[in-house]
């Protein structure tokens, strides 16, 4: 193995059939792995109107070329499937280890079809693949699920769904090694919806590089870069991802009660810092990690990984709580039940606001810490107002009359960030493929935190080409697959150079990120062929047209006709967001 | 007195995570401020300037877009000094 394995394992559940497929490798060069490959295989897969819930629907876990190297990182893997949550393609992305576990079993990806006539397992093992049942498991929780299957990190790994999953709830997350998941879209449903609960490898085979020596070198230079940068040897390690609450606050970019406000007043109780002074008992890494930014929490309740950043806003300032106990323990109960964080938060928050406005008949109110965990199982099991919660903010919100409380872009929830205070970060959510997200290429790094350098969070001009590139840099790190942390201390050049050593193929970083920008046409053309338009590249009312009442960032709505135009503009597609015949040419996309 | 609020691992090195210093702009705040506590000093400045990825906010703007060290302060902002800070980011 030097890089690819060059094998496929496609699996059609209806059928029970087991095929090993080659990998074409020009579309291993041209998508590398991971998401890109993702997109590009779902394109084929995947035809328009498909119900994401249907057999037709497909799963694509996929590694990169660098998956199981020993590259810093190189445990990450993704998978695609079109969102039961928003109709668009899809990729969730996951650390831990189960991706290079799955690697070693020597495939670059497994692509999943079909419907299950009962609850099945996948186990692949050196002694090979087999479907078994899982009856016995249907009904458990993740934590057990995962025990039950004998999970054992750098041996054996579990990836599995919840009571969520199983529930099809769009929210929904496909969880692997206990805690890591595949979180945002609902991908969880889709494996529900094949009575699949669960996938478990066993691997032994090894991704050498192609070229040892020069490997070697760029592993130990990778190595300093990441240990020389503060970012990635101080920040993320002593406090975590939730030590950017504070910044966020700050700036007067914090949603707080469902987008009502732009900061929260106890925004400190609910940070990194205060995560250090109460719950924290350690720090985690993933497989071949040196970062370790996970945080173990421990309270009354138990001891389980987070709250991330994401986490304690969206259960936090999202839901106008300020208790950090309250906070991890409704992570540990999306952990258990395989949900989505983000979409859960967000969705209980917009709960309160309509509840608030007397358009819904709940308890829920902001500020109720003790109805979150409560409401998280309800979501879950589809129990009470929570069934109708379970298909996330914007079909609950359109329930009871009011869909601009939603606080989503193509039905995603919306992360951390008020992109009136962030007009990049506004243009980043309305164009993101996969709906409102900021792992697409998230502007806090240059309009905050001054990385690479500082460019003014208000101003709406010449900020077009910015987001494009950050968005292709971040599908580059999605298809090689590594973490983007690795991204603050090491340039796409130097990935470009460790996949060059690990392939023995010449790869140069246009070459990356001419697969970054592949990926997202490729992503964009998907979302065309499934109905969705230039419209649909938009962002709650509430945003566009509702100044920020107080604070730093007070009196600023989204400007973003204006920077849609220029981003079309740059990105070399029409004035409705199409990619031109020429940019397809291009790309390589002209098939399509 | 302007309000000097620290961020992250700067608390360490300060006696509270919030102190009211005097100054009429950013450099004759950071002056006080390392009067009073001294472990600061080395912890936010290299070579006599702020160390890379450190970050001042005067009132949630950032010192940067305004005259850097030089910025006027009034008696009612609000100063914000992070360390290095990373998340959810490339």
């Amino acid at each position: 193995m030097e890089g690819w394995t060059g094998k496929i394992l496609d699996i059609d559940l209806s059928s029970r059939t087991i095929v090993e497929k080659s990998l074409d490798m020009e579309m291993g060069r041209l998508y590398l792995g991971g998401r890109g490959l993702g997109a590009r295989l779902l394109w084929d897969l995947v035809g328009p109107q498909v119900d994401p819930l249907s057999p037709e629907n497909v799963l694509i876990f996929a590694t990169g070329p660098l998956t199981a190297s020993g590259v810093q990182t190189s445990n990450r893997f993704s998978v695609s499937t079109k969102s039961p949550l928003t109709g668009t393609v899809m990729d969730a992305n996951s650390g831990g280890w189960w991706g290079m576990q799955f690697k070693r079993c020597g495939y670059d990806a497994l692509i999943v079809r079909g419907k299950a006539e009962k609850a099945t397992l996948i186990e692949i093992t050196p002694e090979g693949t087999a479907l078994k049942d899982a009856a016995n498991l249907w009904g458990k929780g993740v934590f057990a699920t995962t025990a039950a299957l004998g999970q054992n990190n750098n041996k054996r790994n579990v990836l599995c769904i919840g009571p969520a999953g199983e529930n099809l709830s769009r929210l929904a997350a496909i969880m692997n090694d206990r805690e890591r998941a595949l979180a945002r879209g609902g991908p969880g449903a889709v494996m529900g919806s094949k009575n699949l609960k669960a996938i478990v490898v066993e691997g032994s085979q090894k991704n050498r590089p192609a070229d040892r020596e020069n490997f070697k070198f760029m592993l130990y230079e990778t190595g300093k870069l990441i240990k020389a940068s503060p970012l990635t040897s101080q920040a993320l390690p002593e406090f975590g991802t939730a030590v950017v609450m504070n910044v966020v606050n700050e700036i007067g970019a914090l949603p707080t009660r469902n987008f009502q406000q732009s900061q929260f007043e106890n925004a400190d109780k609910i940070s990194g810092e205060s995560l250090a002074d109460s719950i924290l008992v350690k720090n985690q890494a993933c497989w071949a990690c040196p970062i370790s930014c996970t945080r173990i929490s421990r309270t009354k309740k138990g001891e389980g990984e987070g709250p991330e950043y994401e986490t304690a806003w969206s259960f936090g300032a999202m839901c106008g709580v300020d208790d950090l106990e309250a906070i991890f323990e409704a992570n540990m109960a999306c952990n258990d039940n395989g949900l989505d964080t983000i979409s859960v938060g967000s969705t209980i928050g917009c709960a309160m606001e309509l509840a608030e406005r007397g358009l819904v008949d709940t308890e829920l109110r902001f500020g109720r810490a003790d109805l979150l965990v409560e409401t998280v199982h309800d979501i879950a099991l589809r129990r009470g107002l929570g069934a109708e919660m379970a298909d996330g903010s914007y079909r609950f919100a359109e329930k009871y009359g009011a869909p601009e409380l939603s606080m989503s872009a193509k039905k995603l929830e919306m992360p951390a960030y008020d992109p009136r205070a962030m007009q990049g970060q506004g243009l980043l959510f309305a164009t993101s493929n996969r709906g409102g997200c900021h792992m697409r290429g998230n502007m806090l790094g240059p309009e905050v935190l001054a990385l690479p350098r500082l460019i003014d969070r208000f101003a709406y001009q010449t900020k077009a080409g910015i987001v494009a590139n950050h968005q292709n840099t971040s599908a580059v790190v999605d298809s090689l697959v590594l973490c983007k942390f690795t991204n603050l201390a090491v340039s796409v050049e130097f990935f470009a150079r460790l996949l060059s050593a690990v392939s023995g193929m010449d790869f140069k970083s246009d070459d990356l990120m001419k697969v970054g920008e592949r990926t997202w046409n490729i992503e964009r053309l998907y979302n065309l062929r499934e109905g969705f338009s230039k419209t649909d590249d938009t962002l709650p009312n509430r945003l566009l047209e509702e100044p920020i009442a107080e604070g730093p960032s007070q009196g600023h709505t989204v400007h973003l006709a204006p920077m849609l135009e220029e981003y079309y503009q740059f990105r070399g597609w029409d004035e409705n967001g199409v990619p031109t015949l020429k940019k397809k040419t291009e790309l390589s996309l002209d098939f399509i | 007195m302007a309000q000097v609020k620290l961020f992250g691992n700067l608390r360490n090195y300060a006696v509270s995570p919030q102190v009211d210093i005097p100054g009429a702009d950013i450099a004759a705040i950071l002056q006080s401020l390392f009067e009073s506590n001294p472990g600061l000093y080395d912890a936010l400045l290299e070579d006599g300037k702020i160390r890379p990825y450190y970050r001042i906010m005067i009132n949630g703007r950032d010192i940067e877009l305004a005259d850097g060290i030089h910025t006027q302060v009034n008696e009612i902002d609000q100063i914000a000094i992070f360390p290095p800070i990373a998340g959810g980011q490339q």
